[in-house]
């Protein structure tokens, strides 16, 4: 017993067990990310491919071929709608009727697998028809992955800084007692985290030119709608994370307990708010309350303004989600929030 | 304040202390490791409640007025740490900000001999020379009561005599002082008043002068024993002792009356055939009070 390695082995174990709420994060977490990315990629005996047929089409021939299908979920919709579904990632092809004896137009995005997978089904559905299909890959600006793929990128940064930044500032400045010393002082409590949430807005709005810049530098990622409500909207995300930072910091000195808890959050609302992928895996059920996340509103809110040019008046689910979890994890964290 | 307990689990840290710090005074806090002077000093600046117990601060009542009084009051705490990364400069330019009046940074920097440092990043700085910037940062506010724990441990002898003249200008210049120490001659030189505690209770509280004469008399008598043995009971028996302890081979006799204890003390020695080496008188300080109150039961049981 007198090893020294027996020792510094105990030494981690105490300190393990000491911290109940580290081993929490440790071992809770996992958990609960299985359980999410289990709803997820659920097994779905053949899962319907879903695309969508822009209604207008005089042919009913080849939306009945489609809706025989098992294999295709077809929706019907408006041109501009139909794109929508397209580019927000919940059609995986869409079908456009020509004039006359034209080939049915099929767009689907070549760099995206299940888009060619639903490209070729809506292919072998048709097989027999009057007139094969024409293929119009989506290739320009705005209807590609990596257009689906920035807002989320984004909204993703804007969330690990926030976090990040304020819940390891405040963790470590709580367990070096630097916050009991700006107690003792007349120093406005909420002055205190209000620079913390100002700085971080000036650090996301640098890193966010970043970003964007070389989005559209290397691939010509833009944004269809307005720059400025898309600036508005990643303040408005800021402001959302940092009250999430000062929430999560509120009362541990310890900054494992800190990163098993941002850790959790962050990862959790990375798979679960459509940073990579579509949320369209998710049950019904599911979607209704992954909306409420703060990522997920953000990251909505991004790509209905990057992709479709949609303002911020067309947003006010994404944007009183956002308010709301500045309100009510900013009033919690205050309450809860340990001086000492 | 009045009846002051602090409770942490079933043991009462601070138990029932009651405290009086005259304005314009310096009171010294003292007492043996874990007496319960910082926690003392922790709710007097708000940043523990009282299990039991009211604390009254220049007329506001703590925690109610917390803000008030931090407005007013300036410390420096046992194991401060302030920001790494910033330089003393900076540091104090921070804390200045929170109040709305006090001197600037530079005389704030002067006034701890800190002028060359103003530059440096706090991580850098030297333990006395954090220990001075925490001071100075302590002053920013011109504050009428500043509760200081452990000002001048680690510092050398220099920096420490320094502290002192800038303590005491302090005073002078009619400021509250509230400090706890472990050196004696630290409270002896600054404190008008000095109060003793031990596990959470008050057991002593006087002047430097008082508490000596009290607890010990005018003068110490100190023999040392080179061979044979001199009961301490006999010495402690003889006329005009008030106290006697033995530190290693030598007897400590607390006095009002040095020259004639010292007389009987070496017929004593005669009789016991007892070989004296060392023998002295001196001033009794508030070394030996500690001592002697230690003796009656500090830290035991
Ligand atoms: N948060 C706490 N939880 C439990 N016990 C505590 C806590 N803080 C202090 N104590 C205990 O209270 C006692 C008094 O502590 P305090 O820090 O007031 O002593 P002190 O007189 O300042 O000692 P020192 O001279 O060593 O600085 C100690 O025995 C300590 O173990
Ligand atoms: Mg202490």
């Amino acid at each position: 017993m007198r090893h020294p390695l027996i020792q510094l082995l105990l030494v981690r174990l105490r300190i393990f067990q000491r911290e109940p709420e580290a081993l929490f994060w440790t071992f809770g977490f996992p958990l609960v990310l299985t359980l999410v990315l289990g709803i997820a990629f659920r097994p779905i005996e053949d899962e319907p491919l879903p695309v969508v047929i822009v209604e207008d089409a005089g042919d009913d021939t080849t939306s009945a071929r489609l809706e025989a299908d098992p294999q295709l979920e077809l929706l019907h919709a408006s041109h501009d709608e139909a794109r929508r579904l397209f580019v927000r990632g919940r059609a995986l092809a869409l079908v456009e009727m020509q004039p006359g004896d034209a080939a049915p137009r099929v767009r689907s995005d070549p760099t995206r697998p299940e888009s060619r997978l639903a490209r070729a089904r809506i292919e072998r559905a048709l097989v027999g028809a009057p007139s094969a299909i024409e293929d119009a890959p989506m290739r320009e600006p705005g209807t590609r992955y990596v257009d689906f793929v920035v807002p989320g990128l984004v909204g993703m940064n804007v969330m690990t800084v926030c976090l990040w930044g304020i819940g390891w500032n405040v963790v470590e400045a709580r367990s070096r007692k630097l916050l009991r010393r700006l107690a003792v002082t007349p120093m406005k409590r909420g002055h205190y985290l209000l620079a913390f949430l100002l700085a971080h807005v000036v650090l996301v709005l640098v890193t966010l030119a970043v970003i964007l810049g070389f989005a559209w530098a290397s691939f010509g990622v833009g944004s269809a709608g307005s720059a400025l409500a898309y600036v508005v909207v990643v303040i408005l995300g800021c402001f959302a994370f940092s009250a999430m930072g000062v929430l999560l910091a509120s009362r541990t000195d310890n900054v494992e307990v800190l990163s098993g808890m941002v850790n959790a959050a962050s990862l959790l609302q990375l798979v679960a708010s459509g940073v990579f992928f579509s949320t369209a895996r998710f049950p019904e059920w599911a979607l209704t309350i992954l909306r409420l996340l703060p990522l997920t509103a953000l990251v909505d809110a991004l790509r209905a303004i990057a992709l479709e040019g949609r303002g911020l008046l067309e947003l006010s689910v994404e944007i009183t989600v956002l308010v709301g979890w500045t309100a009510l994890a900013g009033l919690v964290g205050l309450r809860l929030f340990r001086w000492t | 304040m009045r009846g002051l307990v602090k409770r942490y689990g079933d043991r009462n840290v601070v138990d029932g202390l009651d405290l009086d710090v005259e304005a314009g005074t310096t009171v010294g806090l003292l007492g043996p490791n874990g007496a319960g002077k910082t926690t003392t000093l922790e709710m007097i600046q708000g940043l523990t409640t009282p299990t039991a117990g009211t604390v009254e601060v220049l007329g506001l009542a703590q925690p109610r007025d917390r803000e008030a009084i931090a407005r007013r009051i300036g410390v420096a705490l046992q194991d401060t740490s302030l920001p790494e990364k910033l330089t003393a400069h900076e540091t104090l330019a921070l804390f200045r900000s929170f109040y709305d009046r006090g001197p600037d940074e530079a005389s704030l920097l002067s006034d701890v001999d800190l002028e060359r440092q103003a530059g440096t990043l706090v991580r850098a700085l030297s333990g006395g020379e954090r220990q001075r910037l925490a001071l100075a940062c302590a002053l920013a506010g011109d504050p009428e009561l500043v509760i200081l724990d452990e000002p001048t441990t680690g510092l050398d002898p220099e920096a420490r005599h320094r502290l002192w003249d800038r303590i005491e200008a302090l005073a002078r210049g009619g400021r509250t002082v509230l400090l706890t120490t472990h050196f004696m001659d630290e409270a002896t030189r600054l404190c008008d008043h000095i109060v003793v505690i031990d596990r959470g209770k008050v057991i002593a509280r006087g002047t430097t002068d008082e508490l000596v004469r009290t607890h010990v008399g005018s003068h110490v008598v100190e023999l040392e024993v080179l061979s044979g043995t001199l009961a301490a009971e006999a010495l402690a028996s003889l006329t005009g002792v008030r106290i006697s302890r033995i530190v290693g081979r030598t007897h400590r006799l607390g006095t009002d009356h040095a020259d004639d204890v010292l007389a009987r003390a070496r017929a004593l020695a005669g009789e016991s055939e007892a070989t004296l080496g060392r023998v002295a008188i001196a001033p009794a300080t508030l070394e030996d009070v500690f001592l002697v109150l230690a003796g009656r039961g500090l830290g035991d049981g």
